[in-house]
């Protein structure tokens, strides 16, 4: 009959281990399922989000620089005498336009294989379409600039739908990802939940387990272990043979219990006689090393006599009769000053370096004495362990002289390698080479991952850094995620490409940083001394201008430093120091052009036209300048400007119409921008409700929050917002009603074409019909012809705004203005007769 | 400048038109009118192929200071350039002037709706190499092209 007790314990034993593993098995699968999940949605995350969203925001970077390059060229082109030179610049641009297309077959391949972008179609198109115009634009410039300036309005126009299309992408991206990232925290709780639960299980398994073996086994072992107690205190009388009679391992172990007691006592002994020999030696030894914790060597005429275990220690000698008879000159560093000293000069101390059995040297103080030993006259000398001094200074050393974070070089010590690197290439004639690097979306990686997270992803990067260089390289970390190489020996431009190459090759596997997958990029910038440069300063900047250069031709990616590029970048900052300038020289003026009422005819509101009257290129309308001082930071000093000077004009004007003052998304980015336009408003003294500001949709897919909470306080105060340009954008419906605007502005190109096409000028019964739902006032803007405000007057439309009522005049005209339409036609009208009869 | 342009299609007037020229913004319409008209000629007396070739040398005898012929398809591709021709061969259907004026379509409208008729835009001026106010006389040639003619204005 199958009894417990006569299982073995062994089988016994096994059962506990086996219901526990069979627990712990199912939370293992629990834990693995639930990593899976995890591991898929982080696929999913960087297949379907991060991916395609890096390349859409590549893409709408490569354009954006396309497109304000172009600009830069063509409001330059009027100017430039050097027409050959305005050709080379167009050339050069035009190379980018395979980039562009490029970025985008890319982008659309991702797109066609996810079918959650299906429907982009419109997109690649738009694309397409801007890539042909962009092309054909600049390509005038080298024959006929004054058509690239016609051609550019139609390219900026398919500029701003690929730039629609292109945010809208990327905003849908962006609600996928935080679509994922909370499916991700539903999946942890429930996996937790779930492994919490076989947990308790697998507990309360073994608990129940431990309960059967103690009653089954403990109790004989028990038993047993009184005897053992017995045995150990002397008593060998205790007797075992009950327990012997068991038929499993008990038995078996009671039966040797029996043959341990005999071999028991003589164990002891034989230990008792070696501890004794051993106590002994110790002492002898003692006796002489333990007076100091110095390394301690007595010699005669160099010859070593005896030595103590703390110099064997000190230098890696185990037996120390190897050090015995030696000449001490052998146990100190080649050239050690030891050798040259008088033996046994009275306290002569000094500092040299000890030669280890291993080869290494330890940095001592020597302090040597003579003595008496053996009866003869001996020098005994103490040597002292310098290393952890010699540790700490190199510490404070390495401390001054690298960046905390990464360990590596910082720029003070990049600087000194570089420099000492270019004096000895100058006087052997060879080339030197600085590798300027700068990670690529690290911003967006630190946004994702926070502080900590980019802190570390610094560390990682370091690191490959580290490996992707040769060791005769200095890589450096210059700050923030700029690192810089230095190659010192003969470098040739093909080394440092291979270089730069295999820089960019060792980051392009994702990091792995709190468990989370990161990828970033880095472009890589080259200057060669001494053709580009001869000083560490120029080669630096050299090879930034260079980094800038392949940051926009699309990252990932290096460039050499050309002198062109020298020239290029003035070209830029001569158009921004103009600004500048224009700032200071009062270059920059405003126009008004007036909004009326459709319904009383009377003028309501003006709106403020930004122009530049520079000194040499003439008169410059905002389209020309903007782009540039958005891109350079100026936009917000020219911003307020504007806005103050139409506060101040706006108090001088005989009637209390409104001004209406554009606003760039660029400007938000000034924190304080609320509690400055306010200030204006006070120290102006206009009041808060006869200003408008003129947004665009840009501003409101920006930083939605930003954008949103400035709105608001803005119409809080009583300043009315409307929105510009609507309806060529992204026009969402949902911007209308989110934000607290109070206006429209239905563009021109609906106006322009309510004769021609029927299906526009439903456009604008629809966006008239929906603005009187939403309570938004709509103005139209471009009116040019009589009938184009007819229909906008039969159709109720609120404001009209265009060339058949009024040009843009000069501030101080504003008061001349006819304060009604209606009078300003009788005249138009009368005008028209009498210039051109025959065209009527 | 200007004197020396409007000198050129003045001249050039005198030439082809008996026209008078008395109060000067008349004139400068009547002078593209006749240009223009005298470029039909041309097309009917030496062939389209031929006429197109001629008006497109900008050093030729169609092109007189500012004034100059081009001809446009329906589709808004440039058949003749007199100021410019590496436009030839492109379509402008969708070019707009910086007032958001599609001027190319506005010639073909005009000028394959009506026969005939003025186009107001704001183009470049050869002559000053900036973009101006133009106003252009369009004739239609037949079903496949317009041609026409402008001035500038300040």
């Amino acid at each position: 009959m199958f009894r417990f007790g006569n299982l073995g314990i062994s089988i016994k034993v096994l059962m506990a281990p086996a219901a526990v593993m069979a627990a712990l098995g199912v939370t293992a699968y629990v834990a693995l399922d639930g990593a899976r999940m995890q591991e898929l949605a982080m696929l999913r995350l960087q297949r379907d989000v991060e991916q395609p969203m890096s390349q859409a925001v590549d893409l709408r970077d490569t354009a954006a620089s396309f497109q304000s390059r172009a600009y830069a060229l063509i409001s330059t082109s009027g100017t430039e005498t050097d027409t050959n030179r305005l050709t080379v610049e167009a050339q050069s641009l035009l190379q980018r336009i395979p980039h562009l297309t490029e970025a985008a077959t890319g982008l659309q391949t991702k797109l066609e294989s996810l079918p959650a972008y299906h429907g982009e179609r419109a997109l690649i198109e738009a694309l397409a379409a801007y890539a042909q115009a962009a092309h054909d634009t600049v390509d005038m410039l080298g024959t006929m600039p004054a058509y690239s300036a016609i051609m550019m309005n139609d390219t900026e126009r398919r500029y701003g739908v690929l730039r629609g299309h292109l945010d809208a992408l990327i905003d849908r991206m962006i609600a996928t990802r935080a679509e994922i990232s909370s499916s991700f925290v539903d999946n942890s709780a429930q996996a937790r939940k779930t492994l919490i639960t076989t947990l308790i299980i697998a507990g309360a398994l073994a608990g129940l387990v431990a309960f059967l073996v103690g009653v089954m086994i403990a109790r004989p072992i028990r038993s047993l272990t009184g005897a053992m107690r017995g045995i150990a205190a002397g008593d060998l009388t205790i007797d075992v043979t009950p327990i012997c009679g068991r038929k499993d391992e008990i038995g078996a172990m009671a039966a040797a219990v029996r043959v341990f007691v005999d071999g028991l006592l003589d164990a002891r002994q034989m230990h008792h006689e070696q501890e004794t020999a051993r106590a002994r030696e110790a002492e002898r030894l003692r006796r002489f090393a333990n007076a100091t914790f110095e390394g301690i060597v007595i010699h005669r005429e160099q010859i070593v006599l005896d030595v103590n275990a703390a110099l064997g220690a000190m230098l890696g000698y185990d037996d120390l009769d190897e050090l015995r008879g030696r000449d001490l000159r052998t146990l100190l560093a080649a050239g050690s000053a030891y050798a040259c000293s008088p033996s046994g000069s009275p306290a002569s101390s000094l500092e040299t370096r000890a030669l280890c059995r291993d080869g290494s040297t330890v940095p001592v103080e020597m302090l040597a004495r003579p003595i008496e030993f053996d009866g003869e006259e001996a020098v005994v000398v103490a040597l002292r362990d310098l290393t952890e001094r010699e540790e700490a200074a190199n510490q404070i050393r390495h401390l001054a002289y690298h960046d905390a974070l990464t360990g590596l070089p910082n720029r003070s010590l990049f600087n000194d390698r570089c420099k000492h690197a270019l004096e000895v290439a100058q006087r052997l004639n060879y080339s030197v080479a600085i590798l300027s690097l700068d990670l690529d979306r690290f911003k967006f990686a630190n946004d994702v991952m926070g502080h900590e997270g980019g802190d570390q992803l610094l560390k990682l990067v370091g690191k490959r850094l580290l490996l992707a260089v040769r060791t005769i390289d200095t890589i450096a970390r210059l700050g923030g995620d700029e690192f810089a190489v230095l190659l010192p020996d003969e470098a040739s431009a093909e080394t440092a490409g291979l270089i730069a190459q295999r820089i960019i090759d060792s980051v392009l596997k994702p990091f792995e940083i709190n468990g989370q997958k990161v990828g970033v990029g880095v472009s890589v910038g080259i200057a060669i001394a001494p053709a580009d440069g001869e000083t560490v300063e120029k080669l630096l900047k050299n090879s930034d201008m260079a980094l800038y250069k392949a940051k926009q031709e699309g990252r990932g990616r290096y460039h050499f430093f050309e002198k062109t590029l020298e020239a290029k970048d003035q070209l830029r900052r001569i158009v921004e120091q103009d600004l500048q300038q224009a700032i200071t020289r009062q270059d920059l003026a405003l126009t008004y052009q007036p909004l009326y009422s459709c319904e009383t005819g009377k003028i309501e509101s003006l709106e403020a036209l930004m122009v530049w009257n520079h000194p040499i290129r003439g008169r410059l309308p905002a389209s020309t300048f903007i782009p540039i001082a958005e891109e350079t930071g100026l936009i917000s000093k020219i911003g307020l400007w504007g806005l103050e000077t139409a506060c101040s004009h706006a108090v001088t004007w005989d009637q209390p119409y409104s001004v209406s003052v554009n606003l760039s998304p660029a400007q938000l980015s000034q924190a304080d921008l609320g509690d400055v336009i306010l200030d204006i408003l006070r120290r102006t003294g206009l009041p808060t409700k006869r200003l408008e500001l003129e947004v665009t949709e840009n501003l409101l897919i920006g930083d939605t929050e930003k954008a949103f909470s400035f709105l608001t306080r803005m119409r809080r105060e009583g300043i009315e917002i409307s929105l510009d340009d609507f309806g060529t954008g992204y026009s969402s419906l949902s911007y209308l009603t989110r934000f607290p605007l109070s206006k429209l502005k239905i563009d021109r190109s609906f106006i322009w074409n309510l004769q021609r096409t029927p299906e526009d000028a439903e456009i604008v019964r629809a966006i008239l019909a929906m603005a009187r739902i939403l309570h938004l006032r709509v103005t139209a803007e471009g009116v040019e012809t009589d009938a184009q405000l007819k229909f906008l007057q039969h159709e109720n439309c609120d404001q009209v705004q265009g060339y058949l009522l009024s040009r843009p005049v000069p501030a101080e005209a504003v008061n001349q203005l006819a304060t009604s339409f209606a009078i300003r036609l009788a005249q138009h009208t009368l005008d028209a007769q009498k210039v051109s009869p025959s065209s009527a | 400048m200007r004197v020396g342009t409007r000198a050129a299609a003045y001249s050039l007037v005198t030439i082809t038109s008996a026209a008078s020229i008395s109060p000067i913004l008349a004139a400068t319409a009547d002078d593209v009118k006749a240009f223009v008209s005298k470029a039909m000629t041309h097309i009917k007396d030496v062939g389209r192929a031929q006429a197109f070739a001629d008006f497109s040398q900008p050093n030729g005898n169609w092109v007189a200071g500012e004034l100059y012929i081009f001809c446009q398809a329906p589709d808004g591709v440039i058949l003749a350039h007199g100021a410019n021709p590496a436009l030839i061969g492109r379509n402008f259907s969708n070019v707009i002037d910086p007032d958001g004026k599609p001027a190319n379509k506005e010639i073909n409208r005009v000028g394959f709706t009506y026969g005939e008729g003025w186009v107001h835009f704001k183009w470049p001026n050869p002559v000053t190499n900036k973009v101006q106010p133009k106003s252009a006389w369009v004739v239609k040639v037949d079903d496949e092209a317009v041609c026409g003619s402008g001035y500038y204005h300040d």
